[in-house]
């Protein structure tokens, strides 16, 4: 069990840059103005995207989990009821994504894994909103909220695609990662 | 420009499908049919879905007459001279709705909405 959640040199220090990333992005996410509190971007699911191409499954999970806590921290919502709702969707939208990575690479790019995770996240909110407060408003407001999450969703998958594709930075911490996990592989 | 994948196609149409069905769930009625609601000409009457009974209600034109039967209401007859009203037939989900203008009838049904919202703020 341990060993199933440790994570190399390398992979700590991705995950850790990745997770930076998810807060800077945070940051603008909250500077744009929103026509609506749950109509968001999600720019900060883009690092998570990237991560899955270069991070093993429990690195991804560990990413989010700073990403979480990261967007608790910058939306001022980490010890308030809305915090239930993103953990919840970025958690459900995690597992879904790794999942179809691990499954189905190859066939689907990142623009796919990243419509089926928010569908899956904006699911799991949308469910906890009509649970936890809002009653069955929830689902009033529910069907253009998925429709602009899927949208937004195919423009991060696209852009996490030509992240991979082109940034030299990537290629270079893939580089180390899989350089990192051979040094340390051997070493035990 | 990156590759799209056969399976990218396939996500999104699987999400597409699944808001769809979601979205038609949600405007086709809310909570489960639950009360009649019956308007004329301003004034306003709820019954039971699930008792039967006939109302009859008097508009401009004359009386028309409303079956709740089995779950279901419908209009019976009316003095309205098309029977729009009547060949709208039996109404069970929420947000049905059968109108006989003539008359200034106008009957629906209505969800069982207790937990609805009075206000809210960010």
């Amino acid at each position: 069990m341990m060993k199933l959640m440790t994570l190399t040199t390398e992979e700590k220090t991705t995950a850790a840059v990745l997770a930076a990333l998810c807060m800077f992005l945070s940051v603008i996410e909250y500077l744009i103005p929103k026509p609506l509190p749950f109509m968001r971007l999600g720019l900060a699911n883009l690092p998570v995207l990237v991560s899955l191409a270069v991070l093993p499954g429990r690195g991804t999970v560990v990413l989010v989990i700073l990403k979480i806590m990261g967007q608790g921290l910058v939306n001022g919502t980490l010890f308030s009821y809305i915090f239930i709702f993103s953990a919840a969707g970025s958690i459900a939208s995690c597992a879904v994504m790794i999942s179809v990575y691990t499954l189905f690479s190859g066939n689907i790019s990142m623009m796919g894994i990243s419509v089926l995770g928010a569908l899956a996240g904006n699911m799991v909110q949308i469910t906890a909103a009509r649970y936890i407060i809002f009653g069955n408003a929830a689902y009033l407001i529910a069907p253009p909220f998925l429709v602009i999450g899927t949208v937004s969703a195919l423009v991060l998958g696209y852009l996490a695609e030509e992240f991979i594709e082109k940034s030299e930075w990537f290629e270079s911490r893939k580089r180390a990662v899989s350089e990192g996990k051979r040094a340390e592989g051997e070493g035990v | 420009m990156p590759k799209v994948r056969k399976l990218d196609y396939a996500a999104l149409l699987f999400s597409l499908t699944v808001i769809v069905l979601f979205s038609y769930n949600i405007y086709s009625g809310q909570g489960e049919a639950f009360s009649v609601k019956v308007e004329s000409e301003g004034r306003e009457w709820i019954y039971p879905l699930d008792r039967d009974r006939i109302i009859r209600v008097e508009g401009p034109i004359g009386i028309t007459e409303i079956h709740i039967e089995n779950n279901s209401v419908y209009i019976h007859d009316s003095p309205c001279p098309d029977k729009l009203c009547v060949m709208a037939g039996k109404l069970d989900r929420t947000g049905q709705w059968a109108a006989c203008l003539p008359n200034r009838i106008f009957v629906s049904i209505e969800g069982n909405q207790d937990d609805e919202i009075d206000d809210l703020n960010y």
